[in-house]
C-alpha cells in the first residue's frame, strides 16, 4: 500500500511543485506480454496456458527537470486485458485482467529527441470475474521497467511523445500458492504508447 | 544506449518459471458398469459448453446453505473455470435438481453419512455415444433422526456434490469425503485432486437433454 500512497505522494510534490517548470502527460497505447501460467494436470495430457491478450492502455503521467537534461518522472497506468486459456485444442474465455502501475523513472537524454528511462513501482492485478487462479483474491508485485521516449514539438509548450517501455515483473496468485504451485512465473512485458505533454 | 541493453540482459536472464503441482494423489473417479461380463468404464465431466451448470433447490429446503457451501467448496479446486453453476428458479431449467427427500429410485451413487443419507442418480443411456439424460438428481435425507442433523447435511451434499460434478466412484479412505461413509464435509487434497483430473481426462458420458 505505501508503494500506491509514495507514487501519489510524488505526483502531487510533481503538481504543486515549481509549477514554472511541471510538465504533464496523457498517453493511450497498447501492450502485450508473455504466459501467465502453464500448467500440466494429467500427466502426459496437454499443456496447460493462462496467458492475457494484447490490450489497450492509458496512461497519465508528470515529470520535472532535475538539472543536465535529466529528469523525474512519475507514471500511473491502467489496462484491461482479455483472460484465455487454452489446453490442446480447447480454449476458454476466463474474463478479464486489470492492472493498474504506478511507476516512477529516471529520464534522461539520447539524441535528436530520443531520451531513455529507467525505474520501477509496483503493479496490482484484478480479475473479473475474481475465479480460478485469482480465486482468492488480487495480486500485487513490485515492476521493473526501461523504456525510450521520443519528443516531437507540436506548439509552444506541448509535445508529442512516443514511448516504447518494457518491463518485467515475478508472477503467482494466492490462488496458486494455495494449490501448491511453486515459485513464480517472470512475465516480460511491452507497451507502445503515443501521447501529448503540456509542461506548466 | 550501451546502459539500456545491459540493464535488459540482466532482466532478461534473471527468469524464472511457475512450477505446477503434481496431481498424482488421486483415487478411482469411473464408474464400471457390468454388462453380459463385459465391463464397461463410465467417466463424465460437464464440458465447458454446459457451463455454467444450472442448478435447482427449493428456496425454503433445509439444504439451502449446505448446497451453497458444497458448490463453493468443489468450484475452489478448479484454476481454469472448469466448473461453475447458477442457480436457477424454475425446476424445468435446471440441469442438477436437488432435494431433501428420500430417493425413490435407491439405485444411484449412494452415501451414508450417520444421521443422514445421500444419493445421486445418473441415468445414463446404453447406446453409443454413451449419454447421461438430464437432469441428474441428487437426494439427501434424513435416517429418522431429527438429531445432529445440521452437520450430516453438511458432509452428505458435498459427497452428492462430487458426485455431480462427475466422480463417479467412491474413495478408499474415510479421510475423504468421497468415502461411501463420509465423516467430513471438507476436501481432503486427494478429494481436491481427483476432481482435477476428472475435468483434465476424456469423459465418456455425453450430458443431454439440456433444456
Amino acid at each position: 500500500m505505501w508503494s500506491w500512497t509514495g507514487a501519489l505522494a510524488l505526483l502531487a510534490a510533481l503538481a504543486t511543485s515549481a509549477s514554472a517548470q511541471l510538465t504533464v502527460r496523457v498517453s493511450a497505447g497498447a501492450t502485450t506480454r508473455t504466459t501467465l501460467v502453464t500448467d500440466v494436470v494429467v500427466s502426459g495430457g496437454d499443456d496447460i496456458a493462462v496467458a492475457a491478450s494484447a490490450a489497450p492502455l492509458v496512461a497519465l503521467g508528470a515529470w520535472l527537470p532535475t538539472g543536465a537534461g535529466y529528469r523525474i518522472d512519475a507514471e500511473l497506468q491502467y489496462s484491461r486485458a482479455a483472460l484465455d486459456y487454452s489446453e490442446g485444442s480447447t480454449t476458454a474465455d476466463l474474463g478479464h485482467l486489470s492492472r493498474i502501475a504506478a511507476t516512477a523513472f529516471l529520464d534522461g537524454p539520447i539524441s535528436h529527441g530520443l531520451r531513455w528511462q529507467l525505474g520501477g513501482g509496483r503493479i496490482i492485478e484484478q480479475a473479473s470475474p475474481s475465479t480460478g487462479i485469482f480465486n482468492d483474491g488480487s495480486a500485487s508485485f513490485w515492476v521493473a521497467a526501461l523504456g525510450v521516449t521520443w519528443e516531437h514539438p507540436l506548439a509552444e509548450r506541448i509535445n508529442l511523445v512516443a514511448t516504447a517501455r518494457y518491463d518485467y515483473h515475478e508472477f503467482t496468485t494466492p490462488a496458486l500458492v494455495s494449490h501448491a504451485f511453486a515459485s513464480t512465473q517472470s512475465i516480460n512485458r511491452l507497451g507502445l504508447m503515443l501521447g501529448v505533454e503540456r509542461t506548466f | 544506449m550501451r546502459r539500456l541493453f545491459l540493464v535488459a540482459v540482466v532482466l532478461a536472464t534473471g527468469c524464472s518459471q511457475l512450477v505446477f503441482p503434481q496431481r498424482d494423489d488421486f483415487y478411482a473417479f469411473a464408474d464400471v458398469v457390468s454388462k453380459n461380463g463385459v465391463n464397461d468404464t463410465l467417466t463424465f465431466h460437464w464440458p465447458r459448453s454446459s457451463l455454467p451448470v444450472r442448478v435447482w433447490i427449493a428456496s425454503d429446503d433445509a439444504l439451502v446453505p449446505d448446497l451453497a457451501n458444497a458448490l463453493a467448496r468443489w468450484q475452489s479446486v478448479f484454476l481454469y473455470g472448469e466448473f461453475t453453476t447458477t442457480m436457477v428458479a424454475d425446476s424445468n431449467q435446471a440441469d442438477i435438481i436437488v432435494q431433501n427427500v428420500i430417493s425413490p429410485e435407491m439405485t444411484g451413487l449412494a452415501a451414508r453419512a450417520g444421521e443422514c443419507s445421500g444419493e445421486t442418480d445418473l441415468d445414463t443411456g446404453t447406446a453409443a455415444p454413451l449419454t447421461l439424460q438430464l437432469p441428474v438428481h441428487v437426494y439427501v435425507w434424513a435416517n429418522g433422526t431429527t438429531t445432529g442433523l445440521e452437520p450430516c447435511y453438511g458432509i452428505a451434499m458435498t459427497h452428492e456434490m462430487g458426485h455431480a460434478i462427475g466422480i463417479l466412484a467412491h474413495s478408499t479412505s474415510i479421510a475423504d469425503v468421497m468415502f461411501a461413509q463420509p465423516v467430513i464435509d471438507t476436501l481432503s487434497s486427494r478429494d481436491r485432486q481427483t476432481a482435477e483430473v476428472v475435468y483434465h481426462v476424456s469423459a465418456s458420458l455425453v450430458p443431454v437433454g439440456r433444456r
